[in-house]
C-alpha cells in the first residue's frame, strides 16, 4: 500500500513537468473509478466520458495546488464529482422534450432477474435500483453510499442546506429500500 | 429503522464492486489527443504571440492571393452541370428541394420507438448523398454523360422511394401504438 502511495507520488511528480507518459498512467489506474463516478451522477456514458476525461486534463492543469492533505484519488473524485453536478444541471435546463423518452427507459428496465449470485451481479441490480429513483435520491444516495462523503460534504456539493441534505438522504433510502424489497432483492 | 441499517450493512458489503462499466473503445486515445490538444494549447499563449498573429495574417494573405489564380477557372458545381445539361440540373434542384423537404417531416415524426429507424435512414440518406457527388464529380470530369445522368436521377428517386417507405413504416407504428389495443377490447 505504502509502495503504492510513494509510486504515485513519483508519477504525480512526473505530471507537474507535463511529463504525458505519466499523466496517461494516471489515467490508466483511475479512469475506470472515475467513468462511473460520473455514470451514477450523468447517467449517460458519454457524457459520462467526456466529464471524466476533461476532469482529469482540468486536474492536470491545477496539479500545483494539491497540497495532499487527502489523498490524490479523493481529489480527483471530487472534481469528477463537482464536474458531473455541473453538467447535470447544465443538462437539465437544456431539456424540456425528452420526458417521453425518460418515461421508457423506466418501463423498458427490468430489474428483476431473480435470483442472487455473485456481488457483482447484486451490485449492479443495486444500481439498476438506483437509477429508478428520482435523480436527486439518486445522486444523494450516491455520493453518501457509493462515494463516502458525509451530510455536510455533499450538502456543499448539491448546493443545500445541511438539514434538507439529511432529510433528503434519509427519504431516499426509504424510497431505494421500498424499491428493494418490491422486486425482492 | 432496522431495514435502514440493512441498507446501509448492504452497500457496506459490495463496496468497491459499483464501477462495473467501461467508456466505450478508443477512449485512452480519445484522452491522449486532448492531452496534446491541450499542450499544444498552453504552449502556444506567451511572449510569441504577436510574432504568430503576423505570421498567420501573412499566410492567409498568401492563401488568398494563390487562391485567385488556382480556383479562377472552376466555378461552382451546379453551374458546371447547368452547361452540361440545363434540363438536369433543374430536375435535380427539384427533386433535392424535395428530399430536403421530407428529411424534415421525418425527423418531425421520431419518437423513441420509430428514433433508430429514421436514424437508420437518415444515414443511408447520407450514403447516398456522398454517391451522388461522386457522380456530379464524374460528370463534371467528362465521364459518359447520358449514363451519368441517368444514375444521379436514380439516385434521387432511391432517395425518395426510401423516404416514402420508411414514411409509411413509421406511420404503421404509430397506428399500431394507438389504435391495436382499442379494437382488440371490442
Amino acid at each position: 500500500m505504502s509502495h503504492e502511495s510513494t509510486d504515485i507520488k513519483a508519477l504525480l511528480q512526473a505530471c507537474l513537468k507535463g511529463d504525458s507518459s505519466a499523466q496517461m498512467k494516471i489515467y490508466d489506474r483511475y479512469y475506470q473509478a472515475m467513468y462511473n463516478t460520473a455514470l451514477r451522477i450523468v447517467k449517460d456514458s458519454a457524457e459520462a466520458e467526456d466529464i471524466m476525461q476533461e476532469s482529469f486534463l482540468s486536474a492536470f492543469t491545477k496539479l500545483n495546488t494539491f497540497k495532499g492533505e487527502v489523498t490524490f484519488g479523493a481529489w480527483l473524485k471530487r472534481i469528477v464529482v463537482n464536474n458531473s453536478i455541473y453538467h447535470y444541471r447544465k443538462q437539465q435546463k437544456l431539456q424540456e422534450v425528452g420526458l417521453e423518452s425518460v418515461m421508457y427507459k423506466v418501463e423498458d428496465h427490468d430489474v428483476a432477474q431473480a435470483d442472487s449470485g455473485s456481488t457483482e451481479r447484486m451490485a449492479q441490480k443495486v444500481l439498476e435500483t438506483m437509477k429508478q429513483l428520482k435523480d436527486s435520491y439518486r445522486m444523494s444516495l450516491t455520493l453518501h453510499l457509493i462515494e463516502g462523503y458525509d451530510y455536510e460534504e455533499i450538502s456543499e456539493i448539491m448546493d443545500i442546506s445541511y438539514g434538507n441534505c439529511r432529510t433528503l438522504i434519509s427519504r431516499a433510502k426509504e424510497s431505494l429500500r421500498k424499491k428493494m424489497t418490491s422486486i425482492q432483492l | 429503522m432496522k431495514e435502514r441499517e440493512n441498507i446501509e450493512a448492504l452497500f457496506k458489503s459490495l463496496e468497491g464492486s459499483f464501477d462495473l462499466e467501461t467508456p466505450s473503445a478508443g477512449h485512452r486515445e480519445r484522452f491522449l489527443s486532448r492531452l496534446e490538444a491541450q499542450k499544444d494549447a498552453s504552449s502556444g499563449g506567451g511572449g510569441n504571440s504577436w510574432w504568430k498573429t503576423w505570421s498567420i495574417a501573412a499566410t492567409i494573405a498568401l492563401l488568398l492571393a494563390s487562391s485567385v489564380f488556382i480556383f479562377r477557372p472552376e466555378p461552382n458545381m451546379d453551374s458546371q452541370i447547368a452547361k452540361i445539361s440545363p434540363e438536369a440540373s433543374e430536375t435535380t434542384r427539384h427533386f433535392a428541394g424535395l428530399v430536403s423537404l421530407q428529411v424534415q417531416e421525418l425527423e418531425q415524426m421520431s419518437t423513441p420507438e420509430t428514433k433508430p429507424l429514421i436514424e437508420d435512414t437518415l444515414n443511408q440518406l447520407n450514403q447516398l448523398e456522398t454517391d451522388y457527388q461522386k457522380l456530379e464529380q464524374d460528370l463534371i470530369e467528362g465521364g459518359d454523360s447520358k449514363l451519368i445522368l441517368s444514375a444521379m436521377i436514380t439516385n434521387f428517386q432511391t432517395r425518395i422511394d426510401l423516404l416514402r417507405e420508411v414514411m409509411e413504416r413509421v406511420e404503421e407504428i404509430k397506428q399500431f401504438k394507438n389504435e391495436t389495443y382499442e379494437n382488440a377490447i371490442i
